[in-house]
């Protein structure tokens, strides 16, 4: 799916991806590859903007770790994130609801 | 292939040097995971790192995009920074107009620098609430402020900043004219100090120029006008409203009800009338009513703190209305001239179509 498409929904991809355990870069982008069943394949340098926007909102803080060959940059939610995410996925679940009944066939 | 690309990367990137050094790590932490995990598949060396980069993205569009979502986090700050500058400003003004800084009273300035300071401040505060309001409507809608709107923040931003800095130096200039006759050199200080802190407002305002041209905004798309802007935020207030008053928010709901169907009446029974009320249609209308409503508030406010009450005669009465008149009639042109000369700038006035 290209990037463009996925713009309004990915700050609630990326908080999600990492609500289950802090995650670096690398790692985002795969999980999201992952749990999308390879749906959601980004440019990947597309994604880096956006996690710095999200630790200037307040919902992602990150710090650098020490990695096996070097060090890298890891990225958790906040408080206020976890907040946003529960807020974003009972927006999205009354949403996608909605959307449903209107497309899927009325029965017969 | 890598490095030669975290150099373009690192020259495209237009930002403070410490976030440069971090993107850059970030971009070779990534970009080394992802060639690792194509000479795990088979690949050369060389062809995992050509691969790896083409899935990061070209370096342009990547410093492209950092620049846009940094310059709409720092729209929303230079907003509030602007608020809080206007306000202090004013605050500051109204204190030093009224200490009595020289012989003659207080250091009100005259002539040019009165008119400065005036409609100066004026715009100031107008520039001030459209960056605000621009600023809530993109916070309610998520934060981000799509790259070819950046202008419609930013502008505002710089020029309520120039315009406050320019009230407070017309003010301290104003003082200046009467340097000899201020008591003693606290009043120096204090024309100096003011002096300085308008200063400050004109190089804030002229970081928030560069900051804009940073960003690099990408063509402008077709932009809208203060009607856009009342009407977004006339949307803010009702969820704002239900979460603190469900009882008000019903009132305001059968208030609109009712408008909505003055609204539709006065369409279908004097549709030039309607059409010429569209403000959108007619940005001068738009500017007359503003200008009038501003004019008369000047006017009468002008009359109010100047006396009046017991020694009411018909010749107060007539002298107090035409000061009303003359007040009015120069706020009213004043408007008039900032709305032709910033109205498109500031995005008050639509382009034409």
């Amino acid at each position: 799916m290209r990037s463009d498409a996925l713009k309004g929904h990915l700050d609630g991809l990326l908080l999600a991806v990492v609500a289950d355990e802090p995650a670096h870069g690398y790692a985002i982008v795969e999980r999201l590859r992952e749990r999308s069943g390879g749906t959601f394949d980004l440019a990947e340098g597309t994604v880096y903007p956006a996690l710095h926007r999200l630790e200037g909102a307040g919902l992602l803080k990150s710090s650098w770790a020490p990695g096996a060959t070097r060090r890298r940059r890891v990225y958790s939610l906040t408080a206020k994130g976890r907040r946003t995410l529960g807020q974003r996925r009972t927006e999205w679940g009354t949403f996608a609801r909605a959307i449903d009944s209107v497309l899927s066939e009325a029965p017969a | 292939v890598i490095e030669t690309y975290l150099a373009q990367l690192e020259h495209e990137l237009d930002v403070p040097r410490r976030l440069r050094r971090r993107i850059v790590d970030e971009a070779r932490d990534h970009l080394c995971e992802l060639s690792a995990r194509g000479r795990e598949l088979g690949l050369g060396e060389e062809e995992a790192e050509r691969q790896a980069v083409a899935g990061f993205g070209r370096a342009d569009a990547v410093a492209r995009e950092f620049h846009e979502q940094l310059a709409s986090a720092s729209a929303h700050r230079s907003s509030s920074l602007t608020a809080l500058v206007v306000v202090a400003m004013l605050a500051l003004c109204a204190l030093v107009l009224a200490v009595p800084i020289s012989a003659h009273g207080t250091w009100a300035a005259s002539g040019p620098y009165a008119l400065i300071a005036w409609f100066g401040g004026q715009v100031a505060v107008v520039a001030g609430a459209l960056a605000v309001a621009r600023s809530l409507r993109y916070r309610a809608d998520g934060g981000a402020v799509p790259s070819e709107r950046l202008a419609d923040i930013y502008r505002p931003n710089a020029v309520a900043l120039a315009c406050a800095g320019a009230m407070v130096i017309a003010l301290a200039i104003g003082a200046g004219a009467h340097v000899r006759s201020l008591h003693g050199g606290w009043a120096l200080t204090l024309v100096a100090g003011t002096a300085a802190l308008g200063l400050l407002a004109l190089a804030a305002a002229a970081a928030v120029t560069r900051s804009l041209a940073r960003a690099r905004p990408v063509a402008v798309a077709p932009r809208g006008d203060a009607v856009d802007d009342m009407l977004a935020l006339a949307l803010l207030v009702p969820d704002l409203v239900e979460r603190r008053s469900p009882r008000l928010a019903a009132l305001l709901r059968s208030a609109g009800l009712r408008t909505g169907a003055v609204t539709a009446r006065v369409r279908a029974r004097a549709p030039r009338l309607a059409g010429w009320l569209d403000l959108r249609a007619h940005p001068w209308c738009f500017c007359g009513l503003f200008a009038t409503a501003c004019g008369l508030a000047v006017g009468l406010g002008h009359v109010l703190t100047d006396g009046g009450g017991p020694s009411l005669t018909v010749a107060h009465l007539a002298r107090s209305l035409l000061a009303v008149v003359v007040l009015a009639a120069i706020e009213g042109v004043g408007i008039a001239v900032a709305f032709l000369v910033l109205g498109r700038f500031l995005g008050i006035r639509r382009e034409p179509a």
